[in-house]
């Protein structure tokens, strides 16, 4: 089965690039890397399914949730119509932070087809014991398994991602290949990730590859049989290095190494977790962050332009600022280069919201104020947010619009803005061909945007975005928030506030994705959720929802117990069950005695109140007669604006909250936006 | 971007081609130390007119501008630049080094200075602490004013309307409609968010690009007010911090305590 992943065209000496999204227009949905394609474009161009007429609250919203054993950062992956257990499915997979890989049929609420987790007798990193420059470290919280998004080679049907497990010995990370139908590793795999390269920046005379200290933060990419990783750092402890490796895909011999600086330090290569774009002749580009440079070892705050296989340094593009970013910790690399499709031209953009329009023919090296690349521009704007950040997180997307070619940016702190590029000019009009009008919380990290249409169909084109809806998601896990927008126009079509539309909490890392009219959403809640036209069919998986609740007097006629089985946290402050009794509980009648195995709270931060609101304690009880509850788990410390509950299955009826401690403000009421019960 | 630049400054702009056509990043002669006619404006920041600007109007408080600049270390090696673009690149006063911020607010539009700004007042002192001393060839090509901050941020004005929350309504303009947004309206404001002490933290009005959000996707306190508005209406809001972002909020870039709105209710879908 040959899937058109990635497919080299030469036009000629011009080296122009013709971008994936054209050749994934003409083969089914296969979503086997991150940002549909090697050049990054971030659209599917295959979506006949979904269009701005039936995105909408009436047609669109959440039609099933699929859970998960840990936090996703990871991007989701799918494949059409493959043969898993003697039957062909649509699959999609999912890889969490407890090291585990699912394969689930993409189009209905069921168990995996196939789970593995990769622990082994280890178990997965954990937040604490990395990121010592950060005190606490909060950027991840909880276990560290996998992190980068996988790749698949679909012509082998193998998928290819990183571990990272605690040892004996230490933190190992291993390289893994696996057969997507079954589950089970490839020949020869894994492999322990160990390197060493010639440098004098940590004081000797080799740099070896620390796996504690790296960050397997980007995502993996896959090209001429070679699979490529990536590493970053935890919050800049050192030492690290950026790291890049090869390996060859069918023997997992590493092939490759580069040290984005050996003779000095940092220059991290996370790219807030997008991927390496390729040129036509499989040469990698990955943007770096803060670290040492001097443009012959050393390449921090740069664009560099690596060989196919071997990664040597072809080319390199540095800010010619980059003592200052440096200085202000703002990292060139916060954003993944993306190929303006059809052209010989790279855009990637950092933490200054600035892009940078690079010829890939002629990088450009460094000088003094940057007059040797096509161009930059401030593409965030800095004025709504005076002063606060405004980078670019993840990658900007691109789509051959009816009206041309449009790239989309959704800096922090700013509303999204769509920039055409001038095939003329070869440049990107500075002044926005629109501008979106919904404009995310303070805090980080802007939109998690990507495309999909059909083709450059009119009407086919829509931007999906996600970000939290309350706090600032760069060392919390927020609450989030899914949005479609018209990419011809940035019209707002939809959001995910109607009854069970939520995914819970938002993922920094994972970029939704699109195929065969459904949108795949990765969160921090466990769950994976499924939103697509409601006439397709809607699970009722949400127990809870719509049931006989009764609770603790209220601290208002409105804000009763059935506010909090409604499915919503979006109709305001009486939205939520309120109560100011020394004991408050809040139960559920679920009608008839069913096997549950989760439950999810939305505490006050869920409602997009303060986040110090949050229930700190309490117990969940079940029962099947109303009278006699059981204890089935206790919460003492809960700091979640949405918490979920994973529960040995039992049988029962009624699901009560006791709560114990309601906020970590004395005299604060009980507040519960949602109950929901699986 | 868009922005109501101040006219003047758009004048200045077009006066100056030069400038930003023909940038020089060598270091100037005097990049180490202040020659003796340069002045010192406060905290050991030197600055010397290299060209007088157009008219009267200095940025202050939290002004975004428009500025072309180079900077240099006392060493003479370049330190940044908002490089050869004709565009002016977007600075606000709120976010500039705290030595480039003192010598802004001394200039017009059009007026180009060079800057020599100690150490520790280079970079902001979060982020540099140690920041090194940096020579600055700044222009400042634009102003877009920042919203007035009001006088009363907290004392609200006795006949505003009380809610039972705690959130406190004064009506700055009345629209006396009768169309009022509910949860699930989508609401298009204009707003800017003020912190007790008066920092400017938000504002859709420097940019002129209103926001639309579900109306029951936003803070406590304007769930609160903005049911109470019809299309039209301008209002100051006080909300207390337990429905604004609380006192203790989860990221340093969120506004803690009490906090001061205003918002112009445009449009309800």
């Amino acid at each position: 089965m040959v899937r058109l992943f990635f497919l080299p065209v030469i036009l000629g000496a011009l080296g122009i690039v013709l971008d994936t999204q054209n050749l994934q227009a003409q083969s089914k949905p296969y979503v086997v890397t991150r940002y549909y394609g090697g050049g990054r474009s971030g659209a599917n161009l295959k979506e006949t399914i979904l269009n701005t007429s039936n995105v909408n609250s009436s047609t669109f919203g959440r039609i099933f949730v699929l859970p998960v054993d840990d936090q996703v950062y990871a991007s989701l992956l799918y494949a059409s119509g493959l043969t898993v257990g003697g039957a062909a499915h649509n699959v999609l997979y999912a890889v969490t932070m407890n090291n585990s890989v699912y394969a689930f049929d993409a189009d209905r609420p069921a168990k995996p087809l196939w789970m593995k987790n990769f622990n082994g007798t280890g178990r997965p990193g954990v937040s604490t014991e990395v990121g010592q420059y950060c005190t606490p470290f909060l950027d991840i919280s909880g276990n560290i398994g996998i992190l980068g998004t996988p790749v698949i080679d679909a012509s082998r049907n193998t998928m290819y991602f990183v571990t990272r497990t605690g040892e004996a010995t230490g933190i190992v990370q291993r390289l893994h290949a696996l057969d997507i139908t079954t589950g089970l590793e490839r020949p020869n795999s894994p492999v322990v990730i160990t390197a060493s390269v010639p440098g004098t920046g940590e004081g000797g005379s080799t740099i070896t590859f620390n796996p504690l200290t790296q960050n397997q933060r980007p995502a993996l990419a896959f090209a001429q049989g070679t699979v490529y990783i990536g590493w970053a750092s935890f919050c800049d402890t050192t030492p690290y290095h950026g790291w890049m490796m090869a390996y060859d895909g069918t023997t997992l011999s590493q092939v490759g190494v580069h040290n984005t600086t050996p003779n000095g330090m940092m220059g991290g290569v996370w790219m807030a977790g997008a991927a390496p774009a390729f040129d036509a002749s499989g040469n990698l580009y990955v943007s770096t962050g803060n670290g040492d440079w001097n443009g012959t070892k050393n390449f921090g705050e740069s664009l560099v332009k690596l060989s196919s296989k071997t990664l040597g340094v072809l080319d390199y593009f540095t800010a010619s600022n980059y003592n200052s970013l440096n200085i202000e910790d703002l990292d060139f690399g916060s954003g993944g280069p993306t190929m303006v499709p059809g052209t010989k031209y790279v855009v990637t953009g950092g933490k200054e919201g600035k892009v940078y329009l690079i010829d890939t023919t002629n990088l450009g090296k460094m000088v003094p104020g940057d007059t040797q690349i096509p161009q930059v521009f401030q593409a965030v704007s800095t004025t709504t947010v005076p002063s606060a950040t405004h980078h670019i997180h993840n990658a900007n997307p691109w789509w051959q619009s009816p009206q041309g070619l449009n790239m989309y940016v959704w800096g922090e702190n700013d509303y999204l803005r769509g920039y055409r590029f001038d095939p003329t000019a070869k440049r990107l009009v500075t002044t926005p061909f629109a501008v979106g009008s919904v404009l995310p919380p303070l805090g980080m990290p802007g939109g998690m945007t990507s495309i999909s249409a059909n083709g450059s169909q009119t009407g086919t084109g829509i931007v999906w975005a996600t970000f939290q809806r309350a706090g600032d998601a760069n060392q919390t896990l927020c609450p989030g928030i899914l949005y479609a927008l018209n990419a011809e126009t940035l019209a707002t079509l939809w959001s995910s506030t109607g009854p069970n539309d939520d995914f819970y909490l938002f993922s920094k890392g994972s970029n939704q994705i699109v195929a065969n009219g459904k949108v795949y959403l990765a969160g921090q809640a466990k769950y994976i959720s499924v939103y697509g036209l409601k006439a397709h069919g809607v699970a009722a998986q949400n127990l809870a929802y719509q049931k006989p609740a009764i609770g603790s007097t209220p601290c208002s006629g409105n804000q009763t117990p059935d506010k909090a089985v409604n499915g919503t946290y979006a109709g305001g402050l009486d939205d939520k069950w309120c109560s100011s009794d020394p004991n408050p509980w809040l139960t559920v009648d679920l009608g008839t005695a069913k096997t549950i195995s989760r439950v999810v709270v939305e505490h006050a931060g869920g409602g997009m109140e303060p986040f110090e609101g949050n229930t700190v304690a309490f117990k969940i009880d079940v029962s099947t007669d109303g009278v006699n509850f059981t204890t089935v788990q206790t919460i003492t410390n809960n700091t979640l604006s949405i918490s979920t509950h994973v529960l040995t299955p039992v049988s029962a009826r009624y699901v009560r909250l006791s709560i114990s401690k309601p906020s970590t403000i004395a005299g604060d009421p009980a507040r519960i936006y949602e109950l929901q019960v699986f | 971007m868009g922005g109501k630049w101040v006219a003047i400054g758009m004048l200045a702009a077009a006066l100056l081609p030069l400038s930003a056509q023909t940038p020089s990043f060598v270091a100037p002669a005097d990049v180490a130390a202040p020659p003796a006619e340069a002045q010192e404006a406060q905290s050991g920041v030197f600055t010397q007119v290299l060209k007088a600007g157009l008219g009267t109007e200095r940025p202050e408080g939290d002004d975004c501008l428009g500025v072309r600049f180079t900077s240099w270390t006392r060493e003479g090696r370049l330190a940044a630049t908002s490089g050869a673009s004709a565009e002016p690149s977007p600075q606000c006063l709120g976010a500039a080094m705290p030595g480039i911020a003192i010598a802004l607010k001394l200039m017009t539009p059009g007026e180009r200075r060079r800057v020599w700004i100690p150490g520790g007042l280079s970079y902001k002192p979060e982020e540099a602490p140690q920041g090194p001393a940096l020579t600055v060839d700044v222009e400042l090509v634009s102003i877009t004013k920042a919203p007035r901050r009001p006088l009363n941020l907290t004392t609200p004005p006795e006949n505003a309307r009380k809610l039972l929350s705690g959130v406190t309504i004064d009506w700055l303009k009345s629209s006396k409609g009768n169309v009022h947004p509910a949860m699930d309206s989508n609401v298009t404001v204009h707003f800017s968010g003020w912190t007790a002490a008066g920092k400017l933290f938000q504002t859709t009005v420097m940019d002129g690009q209103p926001a639309t959000m579900p109306l029951g996707t936003t803070l406590p306190g304007w769930r609160e007010a903005i049911p109470l508005l019809t299309p039209g209406d301008k209002v100051r809001v006080w909300i207390p911090a337990a429905l604004a972002y609380g006192n203790k909020p989860p990221s340093k870039r969120i506004p803690a305590g009490n906090l001061v709105y205003e918002i112009e209710l445009l449009r309800v879908d």
